[in-house]
């Protein structure tokens, strides 16, 4: 299945792109894609996947969540400055 | 009600939204936690628009390495007052008219319910999430509109939580970021506490749309603005009892 994927703030700037796209086994979740995520672009690895604020489709999961096929996660890093 | 020099001081925003809305600025309370890099413009800001009442937290005393971006402060006020006494003193020669009423200790669960709970909205100008996150359990159980904002370097994130009506911190943010010394330059701070002042202004108002369940996020360097719906986590540890859904 393919999964698109979006790279807010730094993690675009890390990256070189601000979105790409995965394609992954059926009932892959978001761990296995954001451990995907992390060989295709090696500077987020610091961060993935326990250090980066995920959304699905704007919605809340946990790294055991199932992703659909055309599911969109954005990636947000963490920043905490004020 | 108005009187006549608030009418002239006030006028190029009242041709904007009305007496009655500025009269709802004087009216309301708001505290600002954390008067920094985001606390700085948002003060001025809101001390410049009308805001009735305005409670600064901040115990800390401003340091050379926080002139880049703190701009309430200057070389004169070096390790001298704390930051929430000092600014005060700078917003009243702005705008002697706000009541300001400063706390120069640290936040913490003990005292957070005492210090915050005559206030209308809080606004979180912090620079760790341990006390972003308190705010938030407070706000939710408070059912206050609580202005979150973070920056780092040339980025910055905001959004505007309605408790029962959007998904809180903890919904969103469910992990801390690592404690680090983070980079950070003035305009990124500036560019963010204007943006909570005015989602201050527009909730307290009622003018305009405010960032209800939207993560907006703006990169300065590449002058990219993102805007994103987010929605409320069903088993929030923090939050799913106010819409209902969880009950004990
Ligand atoms: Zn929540």
């Amino acid at each position: 299945m393919k999964i698109k994927i979006k790279f807010f703030t730094f993690f675009g700037n890390l990256c070189g792109v601000d979105k790409a796209e995965l394609y992954l086994p059926h009932g892959a979740t978001v761990k296995e894609a954001l451990e995907k995520t992390a060989q295709d672009f090696p500077k987020l690895k610091k961060w993935l996947p326990r250090y980066a604020w995920v959304f699905i489709n704007g919605n809340y999961v946990e790294l055991r969540t199932q992703l659909k096929n055309d599911d969109e996660i954005s990636l947000f890093p963490p920043i905490a400055g004020g | 009600m108005l009187n006549e020099k608030e009418l002239r001081r006030y006028d190029r925003q009242i041709m904007i939204f009305g007496k009655k809305a500025q009269e709802k600025l004087k009216k309301a309370k708001v505290a600002i936690v954390g008067v920094g890099g985001l606390g700085s413009p948002i003060s001025i800001y809101l001390t410049a628009a009308g805001i009735g009442y305005l409670f600064l937290i901040d115990e800390q005393k401003p340091e050379l390495n926080n002139l880049n971006r703190q701009i309430l402060y200057g070389e004169e006020d070096l390790n001298k007052k704390e930051k929430s006494v000092s600014a005060k003193e700078k917003l009243k020669q702005l705008n002697s008219q706000i009541k300001i009423k400063t706390y120069s200790k640290r936040i913490c669960r003990e005292n957070i319910e005492d210090l915050l709970n005559d206030v209308d909205i809080v606004v979180d100008a912090l620079d760790n999430f341990e006390t972003r996150y308190l705010l938030n359990e407070f706000c939710v159980k408070g059912r206050k509109p609580l202005i979150h904002a973070a920056v780092e370097g040339f980025y910055g994130q905001i959004t505007t939580i309605v408790p029962g009506r959007t998904p809180c911190l903890n919904c969103i943010f469910p992990n801390p970021p690592k404690k680090i010394k983070f980079p950070i330059i003035g305009v990124t701070a500036g560019f963010f506490g204007v943006l909570e002042a005015n989602e201050v202004i527009k909730l307290v108002t009622g003018y305009g749309n405010n960032l209800i369940g939207k993560l907006f996020t703006y990169d300065l360097f590449h002058n990219k603005a993102e805007c994103i719906d987010i929605k409320p986590n069903p088993s929030c540890p923090v939050c799913s009892e106010s819409f209902g859904l969880r009950r004990q």
